[in-house]
């Protein structure tokens, strides 16, 4: 029998849809679904461009959703709010501000009632927490990219968020501030329980960082492929992980999915003096025909003799 | 027209029935009293004690491989047959088959009958029957599984999950259809490609259990390699639309792709051929004389030794959806 916790966070069958220049509607993501359970961590890879800050946006509620819900502990959650943190690449420090009042700025908020001394308190203890305690009062500009973002993370758990939105946080770090980072917020999120969705392009990070990996396809009509059970113990142990007897099988699941997910075809068209009705042939299986019409022109626009034959390098699609 | 091929001119077979993975399957119908599960045929290959010990043989409600799949509704899938409930175990033993899968058909609340495959442990054959079942999460995960020397791809396999609409099983859960899908390790709808390449499986045949008309139970997945397919052609029948008639929806032929332009072409009114028989009767059968049952297409089926199927049909609560022919 699944609990309400079993089901802490729905999302369900979300859609983004754009216009494009024709006035039709683009499907960026198509339908994707997602059920977490409280305090758990889940990681979404695909390839860039597919959709995958698309779904983080509209679950934070920073970008419409098209069609579908986004439910958090049984309420369905409708723009913004401070009930979903969200920690993007760069951590937009306001730089007129130290890291301590750049903490307090989203804390005054969540805490309208409480008391300066207790503001303060939520203040330092995650500043603590991340390791800023010797260099709470220090200015952005004072600060190297990962001290920024340790900012960055502190001033989102210091809202005691239901859940946390991470959007390839490390990205612009070095590898070893990225491991120090990857542990200090599974450190917090462990004792926290905050129900976390991470984005990221690292197929190691996901490993290590998650309870299970959700993969997306390629757009456009992204949507969630498959997911991945990680059987590794929490509290994460980096190690451990990598000494695990399946790691390296797990870590080959997710990069064939990718490769998988990459696969492009090379198709040879001729291109008869200049008129384009080849490629509406091949192309006329597909939704999003015009499109990808106007791709294959202009590839083939780039051909030095428009009698030749041209090699044109296409997204194989569904079709 | 039924006796257009005469069984005793075909040459001999350039196939040997059951030879691979799959060394026996038989259709369980329930009894005119409808209190235990009779043998309502089967091949056996060149499994003749098996077969001895098949065609009298009850089972109740429960009881063994069949009567286990029509207890619970669900897919079963037995491993060391041998030594388990299988109720013909000596015969196992004696035979050589070592694992069984039971595929209960239902017509709404009403019993069709039970599909039974018996694998054996040929250590060259490679294939694999899995079962997806709905956990809490709306996810399929994998509930039980037969893997032939696919233990790598098995194993990853136990940490997949499937939401709705994701993946062949996902996608049959959302259209209660059944699909199949060629050249798996080319697929992008195949969410396993790599690892079915890398493990030499080729043709991926999904089949849903639905429990009422929006209600899945489970998705069946059976994984066929092309150096031991499971079967050498799968076929998914439907009713045409625009007319009464049964058409090929989905095929795949393997290595007798000269079967494909005729089949795009076939056309059978219901009661006609090995799928519209089983479209008219509504419950599964099994044939050792498929060109003389598939007349229309009877001499080449004879021609390259394709002499024993197996159909079944498959429902959405109380309406026949498909039948899937499998010539084995």
């Amino acid at each position: 029998m699944a609990s309400p916790d079993d089901r802490f966070v729905e999302i369900f069958r979300l859609i983004k849809a754009y216009p494009n220049p024709y006035g039709e509607p683009a499907v960026v993501v198509d339908g994707f679904n997602l059920i977490m359970r409280r305090g758990e961590v889940v990681s979404v890879i695909g390839h860039s461009g597919c959709g995958k800050s698309t779904v983080l946006t509209m679950v934070a509620g920073l970008n419409s959703i098209t069609q579908g819900s986004v439910a958090i502990a049984g309420r369905e959650v409708e723009g913004a709010g401070p009930d979903r943190a969200v920690v993007f690449q760069s951590p937009c420090l306001l730089p007129w501000m130290t890291a301590y009042q750049n903490v307090l700025l989203g804390v005054k908020q969540v805490y309208p009632h409480g008391s300066k001394q207790q503001r303060r308190e939520i203040c330092e203890h995650y500043l603590a927490e991340v390791g800023l305690a010797d260099a709470m009062h220090r200015y952005p500009r004072e600060m190297s990219g990962g001290m920024q973002q340790r900012v960055g993370i502190a001033r989102a758990i210091a809202l005691k968020p239901q859940m946390l939105l991470l959007d390839e946080p490390f990205g612009r770090l070095d590898s070893l501030t990225r491991m120090e980072l990857q542990d200090v917020i599974l450190r917090i999120l462990d004792r926290e329980r905050i129900t976390t969705l991470v984005i990221t392009h690292d197929v190691d990070e996901a490993l290590y960082m998650s309870d299970r990996v959700c993969m997306m396809t390629t757009g456009p009509r992204a949507k969630v492929g498959q997911m991945l059970d990680l059987p590794f113990a929490r509290p994460r142990d980096r190690k451990e992980v990598l000494e695990h007897f399946l790691y390296y099988e797990l870590r080959g699941c997710l990069v064939s999915f990718l490769e998988q997910q990459d696969k492009r075809t090379f198709k040879t068209v001729a291109v008869p003096s200049g008129t384009d009705h080849t490629i509406e042939a091949m192309s006329e299986t597909r939704s999003d025909f015009r499109a990808w019409r106007h791709e294959a022109s202009d590839l083939i626009a780039g051909a030095a003799d428009a009698a030749s034959t041209a090699t044109v390098e296409l997204m194989a699609g569904k079709n | 027209m039924q006796n257009a091929v005469d069984m005793n001119d075909a040459p001999e077979a350039a196939v040997r029935p059951l030879s691979g993975l799959l060394r026996a399957v038989e259709v369980w119908r329930p009894s005119d009293e409808g209190d235990h599960l009779v043998w309502g045929g089967g091949a056996y290959g060149e499994l003749d004690e098996l077969r001895a010990a098949s065609v009298d043989e009850t089972f109740a409600c429960g009881e063994g491989l069949p009567g286990a799949a029509w207890e619970t509704r669900s897919p079963v899938v037995m491993h060391q047959l041998s030594a388990g409930n299988f109720k013909r175990a000596d015969a196992a033993r004696a035979t050589g088959v070592t694992a069984g899968v039971a595929l209960p058909c239902f017509r709404g609340d009403e019993l069709q009958g039970i599909v039974v495959f018996l694998c054996g442990d040929d250590p060259e054959a490679q294939g694999a029957f899995e079962v997806w079942s709905r956990n809490h999460r709306e996810e399929l995960g994998l509930s039980a599984s037969y893997y032939a020397n696919l233990e790598r791809f098995g194993l990853i396999s136990q940490y997949v999950k499937f939401p709705r609409g994701s993946g062949l099983p996902g996608e049959t859960w959302v259209s209660r259809f059944p699909k199949l899908i060629s050249r798996l390790g080319q697929s992008k709808g195949f969410m396993r490609a790599a690892g079915a390449a890398a493990d030499g499986l080729s043709t991926a045949l999904s089949i849903p259990i639905m429990r009422s008309s929006l209600d899945l139970d489970s998705v069946v997945l059976m994984l066929s390699s092309a150096r031991a397919p499971l079967a050498h052609a799968f076929e998914i029948w439907a009713r045409e639309q625009e007319s009464d008639s049964l058409r090929i929806c989905q095929a795949d032929y393997g290595q007798f792709v000269n079967l494909q332009p005729g089949a795009a072409k076939l056309r059978y009114q219901v009661g006609e051929g090995l799928a519209g028989g089983v479209w008219d009767h509504g419950v599964p059968e099994v044939t050792e004389e498929l060109p003389v049952v598939e007349s229309a297409r009877g001499e080449a089926l004879a021609e390259i030794g394709l002499t024993t199927a197996l159909a079944w049909p498959v429902y959405v609560s109380t309406e026949l959806a498909a039948v899937i022919n499998l010539f084995l």
